[in-house]
């Protein structure tokens, strides 16, 4: 077990970006939620595979299609998921449907016109054949052109429906294969816009942070068990999505004792309560997730949160002095810190404001990143993990 | 009463409008969050919001610019054409709808992943196949779709299998009614005595680029006489004349002025040309030129010294000069001043013009007005029975006629 204090220190942060990456997250998929953006996204998706300027916009008139027009909830969003067979479907009804148009034929006297639509009759495959054909020449239409082809038999109008099915259905999972990243990518901006907000709110300024564990043994060491456990929970829960595996670490840490700190004077050293109840009006289980990572962060006792006696309001409500009020040499190191920091000076906010960025960026990198690189920070302090017995006894 | 066409209503959704079409709505520094404020605008509890504050500030108009936006972010034309139909059906009536589709792919030439226009005539045909006797839909061409023979072998089929009945132009969005690739379609449409429906008001949407971009010479494309010994309008020098006055200011720049563009290339003269040659033409100007204009009100473009005209002065002497000049009372009609309606009933009694003056309503940009019902009311008592009559029933017939539907009256879909 390597016990070495700057190692903790950095493994405590990396435990706090990761649950407030959490909290990110929850944040970001809220108001995407909020705002249909995941709908909106996978619909730009299929809209631009099925891009055809010379044609229709195919991708437009699958979610006219029943099949993808009834998974919508209301008339402003947009299924989050398509299965591929939802999708290869939907095409071929689409475009099948180009070959039948309807006409309208006069009677002899004028007075009647009937509807006439005789490519109704046709198979499914047939009507599919002819709705490529009739459509202008693009390079959308040679590429369905290939599938036909390819699904063709060697008699003249054999066509595997199934088969063309199947290959639509397999060519539309390689773009969402595609896309899943893209969206991550989109998500970007959005991760740090959010990761500043959070930042701010919960006023976690790193580098205070960062000097908080390295003068208090006692949050250090109750923070860096609880970095254990929650990278235990990570390590045993690999393969499962994202979401399970936050679950299953709040399930841990919740099972763990409060956090201690030597700090004393009269104030919580965290205090997440407006923030908490604000997030807990919402009943959504974004808002209920996002309640519990506050809950866990306000239970560690650790120092962030807006508090009159502690920088940077301190700085305009008048600090009190605390660093007299003991004798233990270890708390007074941590009080004198705590005393300096709330004085109002140049150096305190700039160090404030960088600290505050630092936190920002960093929670835009996403909890997996934070959880991942807490796990090998871990793995390095219990000096390496013993290897997985692949053999029995023998 | 025999059954009443409306001849001018819209069904098309915001689906059908360029992306930028909002973000040009907004400030520039909204524009990257447009997305953002779509979703808020779209949100119930903003439009119950809206709602609250004109109930207690009284303020109608934020009432109806918000029902005519929910009418226009509808899900489908078929949701809209729902709204449409049973502000009529409520009053059992079963009037038949001219609907005129948009094609909007053009008015900023900007990248835009907006379903086209073929997908907006798609959905017009299936709306169709559900309302075959009251749904009478007009396909919207713009030269720079489709062009010259392309554009009437597009058209004509639609035609001949009853599936559209008119043509329907909208040159503010960045053509001139005179231009040479339309000659074919024209020469089609005569032959076929198919109807035109053009736009003719100083207001609505616009083309949004750059004018040097539709134009790139300092003369306006125009079609020539069919004369080979004498090519040229005589009315072109007038068109090239209003084009360079708007030209030399870049009244379509985006500065702020775009709209002026509504001005230049819809103004009733620029048909001038297009009559000259094909005198048998059926052309609609909808809305008779504006209220304003029929009031004569000063104008901001006239103030300019951009366009002197008076739209509604125009239209007239064009349906004096030329038989088959027809115009519509859509959107005007919402004005209820004697000083609207009594210009109006002089045109109905006129004995030369009064059997091509429409009845239209304009649906549902008229939402910003009034209720499409009270409309509807309103045009009947200002008219009384007899003129109503006329306009809803006896000239929109003539109008709809054509050589693939010949009796509008009494043919019955099935």
């Amino acid at each position: 077990m390597l016990d070495n204090p700057y190692l903790d220190t950095i493994i405590c942060i990396v435990l706090v970006f990761a649950l407030l990456s959490i909290l990110v997250s929850l944040i970001v998929e809220w108001w995407n939620a909020k705002i249909k953006q995941r709908g909106v996204f996978l619909q730009m998706i299929v809209r631009r595979i099925l891009r055809d300027d010379l044609n229709h916009d195919y991708g437009y008139r699958i979610y006219q299609h029943p099949t993808i027009n009834r998974m919508r909830r209301d008339g402003n969003s947009y299924p989050y998921y398509i299965s591929a067979e939802a999708f290869s479907t939907a095409l071929i009804d689409t475009i099948a449907e180009d070959a039948a148009k309807d006409r309208y034929v006069l009677s002899e006297d004028g007075k009647t016109a009937t509807r006439v639509n005789a490519s109704m009759n046709d198979p499914l495959g047939v009507r599919f054949v002819a709705g490529v054909v009739s459509m202008n020449e693009s390079p959308m239409k040679r590429l369905f052109l290939n599938f036909i082809d390819r699904n063709s038999g060697r008699q003249e109008g054999e066509f595997d429906v199934h088969g063309l099915k199947a290959e639509l259905g397999r060519w539309f999972d390689d773009h969402m294969d595609r896309a899943s990243g893209e969206y991550k990518l989109k998500l970007k901006p959005k991760l740090m816009g959010i990761g500043m907000l959070v930042a701010i709110v919960l006023n976690v300024d790193s580098i205070h942070l960062m000097k908080v564990f390295m003068l208090d043994e006692p949050l250090r060491n109750s923070t860096v068990a609880a970095a254990e456990a929650a990278a235990g929970s990570w390590s045993a829960t690999e393969g499962l999505p994202d979401t399970v595996r936050y679950r299953v670490i709040m399930d841990t840490l919740a099972t763990l004792p409060d956090g201690t700190t030597i700090r004393t004077g009269g104030n919580d050293t965290t205090d997440l309560t407006v923030v908490r109840r604000i997030v807990s009006a919402d009943s959504s289980t974004a808002g209920k997730d996002a309640v519990e990572v506050l809950d866990r962060l306000n239970r560690m006792q650790l120092p962030m949160g807006w508090d009159r006696a502690d920088a940077p309001l301190s700085w305009f409500t008048g600090p009190e002095a605390m660093a007299g009020k003991t004798n233990n040499p270890t708390e007074a190191a941590l009080l004198q810190y705590f005393d300096e920091r709330n004085e109002p000076g140049l150096k305190q906010c700039f160090l404030w404001i960088i600290g505050i960025l630092i936190t920002g960026f960093s929670l835009s990198q996403g909890a997996p990143f934070w959880f991942a690189t807490l796990l090998k920070l871990v793995n390095i302090r219990r000096a390496g993990v013993k290897p997985k017995s692949t053999t029995n006894a023998d | 009463m025999s059954r009443i066409t409306n001849a001018h209503t819209h069904i098309f959704t915001g689906k059908f409008a360029p992306d930028y079409f909002f973000k040009v709505a907004l400030p520039k520094a909204l524009h990257g969050w447009a997305d953002e404020v779509k979703a808020m605008l779209e949100s119930r509890g903003m439009r119950w919001l809206v709602r609250g504050i004109s109930r207690s500030t009284g303020k109608s108009n934020m009432q109806r610019y918000l029902n005519f936006i929910e009418t226009g972010m509808e899900e489908s034309q078929a949701d809209v054409f729902g709204k449409l139909r049973g502000s009529y059906t409520a009053l059992g009536s079963d009037t038949r709808f001219v609907v005129l589709t948009l094609n909007m792919d053009y008015m900023g030439l900007q990248r835009s992943s907006h379903p086209g226009i073929e997908d907006q005539l798609k959905e017009v045909e299936e709306l169709r196949r559900d309302y075959p006797d009251t749904v009478f839909p007009f396909v919207c061409v713009d030269p720079r779709h489709k062009q010259g023979q392309a554009l009437v072998d597009w058209v004509a089929p639609m035609h001949r299998d009853l599936r559209f009945f008119g043509i329907k132009m909208y040159p503010a969005l960045g053509y001139f009614p005179c231009d040479p690739r339309l000659t074919e379609l024209y020469a089609w449409a005569e032959a076929n005595e198919v109807p035109i429906m053009t736009h003719c008001t100083r207001v609505g949407v616009f083309y949004t680029g750059r004018l040097r971009e539709v134009v790139p010479n300092d003369s306006a494309p125009c079609l020539d006489t069919g004369d080979p010994a004498n090519p040229v309008d005589p009315e072109l020098d007038a068109i090239n004349k209003r084009l360079n006055r708007f030209m030399y200011n870049d009244f379509t720049s985006g500065k702020g002025q775009s709209k002026y563009g509504c001005n230049l290339f819809l103004n009733p003269r620029n048909f001038i040309p297009v009559l000259n040659r094909f005198p048998k033409l059926k052309i609609c100007f909808a809305h008779f030129g504006g209220d304003d204009e029929i009031m004569g009100d000063p104008k901001k473009v006239r103030e300019l010294g951009l366009d002197t005209t008076n739209f509604h002065t125009e239209i007239k002497e064009l349906m004096m000069k030329y038989e088959y000049v027809y115009t519509d009372i859509s959107y005007t009609l919402f004005n209820d001043k004697e000083e609207v309606y009594q210009p109006i009933r002089a045109s109905i009694n006129d004995p030369v013009m009064g059997g091509r003056v429409l009845f239209g309503t304009d649906y549902y940009m008229t939402l910003q007005e009034a209720p499409e019902v009270q409309l509807w009311q309103l045009c009947q008592t200002k008219l009384q029975p007899v003129l109503f009559e006329k306009i809803a029933v006896t000239n929109t017939s003539a109008y709809l006629r054509s050589k693939f539907f010949p009796d509008p009256a009494g043919t019955r879909f099935v």
